[in-house]
């Protein structure tokens, strides 16, 4: 993980669903996040005042190329539109996106998907969070990587990466997106007060459940909004029938009360 | 000798160019970005040699393919945030001392971030 400025073109990557669009995918975004402005104004007051309402988040329109191979293509995965996606998009700091990067992630509608008949494009406009991410009950959609798009084949027994600074009481929710496997295995997100291995242990409720992983899949799952959650995050892989899993996970830490 | 690719020594780096990208100045986190093109010279085979006009062409065009594949193909090359490969003097170059060779220029565009060492 590196810090600083990066090449989004190059570096950023599109998950949808459990398929890696990166590929197929020129651009994507405005990736908002906006709150409601409430006027607070009284008639004494010399200028308005407004205090932040309800969050918005939205990754607005992702522009592809038309393609239509097998299981992975564009056309194959996202033209069917009025269905909800879980859409992570990681961005990798002058790198392939790693742990501890900065990752956007949300549930959306996908309102449609354009073809263009002359230039070989395609674009899907996704809506503001779906009814479902509503019910998740969080009002940020910036995470932190916790394992980029990759197999493994054994527990993880590695360090984690320091998202916050501190330990936060306020919960949070956990997006994985399950690309290839052979069998099942459960996803975790493990927490630590000491970046040591055998100081993490799980957090509570951030599991994905036993998933299929043959099949390309995704899923949010949230936490208590009064959760603890230590300084330190970390993946971690419980094996069902699976023997390896190429997937991604990532962690998104509420740092304030809902 | 040959095929050799070298960097050009007349134009190893040219199209220098500084864009500012934020407020402030360098010790208070501004940032740069820097542009340039490195220009390597491939010589594939002296002019005349072997049999032919067109013997070495082939092997040249595929020589061609493969420098240009593995440039693209390479997303982390060090020294540089990115680098797009492109081709300018095309099929025949000079060595230094002037002989004429089955050859091309490759060019690389660079982009750098300044503040990035």
């Amino acid at each position: 993980m590196a810090t600083g400025r990066t090449v989004p073109a190059k570096y950023a990557r599109v998950y949808v669903d459990g398929y890696d669009l990166s590929g197929y995918s020129r651009d994507i975004g405005p990736l908002t996040w906006s709150f409601a402005e409430n006027d607070l104004t009284s008639i004494t007051d010399a200028v308005h005042g407004f205090l932040p309402g309800h969050a918005t988040f939205g990754v607005g329109t992702l522009n592809g190329l038309f393609d239509n191979t097998a299981t992975s293509g564009l056309h194959v995965v996202a033209s069917a539109p009025g269905v909800q996606r879980k859409v992570m998009i990681p961005y990798g700091i002058r790198a392939a996106p790693a742990q501890g990067d900065p990752v956007y992630v949300g549930e959306f509608e996908q309102a449609d998907y354009m073809a263009s008949a002359q230039d070989g494009y395609a674009t899907l406009q996704f809506d503001q969070r779906s009814a479902a991410g509503v019910t998740l009950n969080y009002k940020r959609p910036w995470g932190v990587l916790l394992h980029a798009n990759g197999a493994e084949t054994a527990v993880n027994t590695a360090v984690g990466v320091d998202d916050n600074g501190a330990a936060t009481a306020y919960g949070g929710y956990l997006m994985y997106q399950v690309f290839a496997g052979n069998g099942t295995a459960t996803l975790k997100v493990q927490d630590a007060a000491t970046n040591t291995n055998p100081s993490f242990a799980d957090l509570s409720g951030a599991t994905s459940g036993s998933v299929n992983c043959a099949t390309p899949s995704a899923g949010v799952v949230a936490i208590s909004t009064t959760a603890t959650v230590r300084q330190y995050l970390r993946w971690q892989i419980v094996f069902g029938t699976a023997t390896t899993v190429t997937f991604a996970l990532a962690f998104v830490r509420a740092t304030y009360a809902p | 000798m040959t095929p050799i690719l070298y960097p050009l020594p007349e134009q190893i780096v040219s199209s220098l160019n500084i864009t500012r990208q934020s407020f402030g100045d360098l010790g208070n986190g501004a940032k740069k970005d820097v542009t340039y093109t490195l220009t390597y010279r491939l010589c594939f085979a002296e002019l005349g040699e072997g049999r032919g006009l067109f013997e070495k062409t082939p092997r040249f065009l595929d020589t061609i393919v493969e420098v240009v594949n593995t440039l693209t193909e390479n997303d982390a090359l060090s020294g540089m945030i990115n680098g797009e490969p492109s081709i300018s003097k095309q099929l025949v170059v000079s060595d230094p001392s002037g002989r004429l060779f089955h050859g091309c220029d490759i060019d690389i565009d660079v982009l750098d971030f300044y503040e990035v060492t």
